[in-house]
């Protein structure tokens, strides 16, 4: 499998938001893109994935959400063997450091935040690749 | 004193640039659009020129306010129509949600350079008001800076307001 045919999941409760992440990965030759609007529809689509074979390669799950918050859906992903090393980017609108090192020490791979900068998204998307491969090889 | 100084919010050129900020960088890295300013102007009242309007409290532990952005229906339908790459010819619910999250964007930009200089203002929830040329009743009675822009698909408004007793804390 070539690093573009990684499989990704996309999560906000914002349609905006998932269809601007999505047309930025697009645009950089990644195809392979779906999207949730809740974190608990995030998952069950995780879970459907790893049950079929086809796991998601990396997840960007929006903080604020209804029902499930960001910080919730990656809590119970590092405590869920399949999912503890998923890379997971947590995209939120809170710049603030406290919020970071929260993530952060939530588990979260990598951080975002709004407005999602198209350069940077690749950038973040190729770290996480890069370490995808070097820790494979 | 000092900090009592800090937490004063002024409608003023520094404010102004702050909204600038937050409404370029959202627009560039969202949308790939640039926005120029236009001059800003202080209203008397509350007066919104838009169509559909997000809207969103602004809270702090000594003030409280109000801030709009306001589009009108070409300009938000423009927006949108880049970012989902196909036409929008009316208000529907992926509009209003997009009004709501780029005021919620908006404002988080905003927030966290005011807040790198102590202001502290708090998380909050947008709402969205519809209606052509409609009026906003909870905007605050005090005065009101207003803030144009102009895109490659149309103008818009910020707007914010705070109320009168934040104003007059420098004053105490």
């Amino acid at each position: 499998m070539s690093d573009n045919n990684v499989k990704i999941l996309v999560v906000d409760d914002f349609e905006m938001v998932r269809v601007m992440l999505k047309n930025a990965l697009n645009d950089l030759g990644f195809h392979n893109v779906e999207e949730a609007e809740h974190g608990k529809l995030a998952l069950s689509m995780l879970l459907e994935a790893d049950v079929v074979g086809e796991p998601f390669g990396i997840v960007f799950c929006d903080w604020t959400m209804p029902e499930m918050t960001g910080i919730e859906v990656l809590e119970t992903c590092r405590s869920t063997e399949a999912f503890k090393d998923l890379p997971f980017v947590m995209v939120t609108a809170e710049s603030e450091q406290e919020s970071v090192v929260r993530a952060i020490k939530a588990g979260a791979t990598d951080y975002l935040i709004k407005p999602i900068s198209p350069e940077l998204l690749e950038k973040k998307v190729y770290k996480i690749l890069s370490k995808l491969s070097s820790s494979a090889a | 004193m000092s900090d009592i100084k800090k937490l004063k919010v002024e409608l003023d050129h520094r404010l102004a640039k702050e909204i600038d900020y937050g409404v370029h960088s959202t627009l560039a890295n969202m949308f790939g659009m640039k926005s120029e300013v236009g001059a800003f102007n202080i209203q008397k009242k509350c007066s919104v020129q838009g169509d559909v309007s997000g809207l969103i409290t602004l809270t702090q532990e000594r003030s409280e306010g109000t801030l709009i952005v306001s589009f009108p229906k070409a300009t938000i339908f423009g927006l949108l129509s880049k970012m989902y790459r196909k036409p929008f010819t009316e208000i529907n619910s992926s509009v209003t949600l997009g009004v709501g999250e780029l005021t919620n964007i908006i404002y988080g930009v905003i927030k966290a350079n005011l807040n790198k200089d102590g202001f502290e203002f708090k998380k909050a929830v947008p709402n969205v008001v519809i209606g052509d040329q409609h009026t906003i009743l909870t905007c605050d009675s005090g005065p009101t800076m207003v803030v144009p822009f102009t895109t490659e698909v149309g103008n818009f408004y910020v707007l914010l307001s705070f109320h009168a007793q934040a104003q007059s804390v420098d004053a105490a």
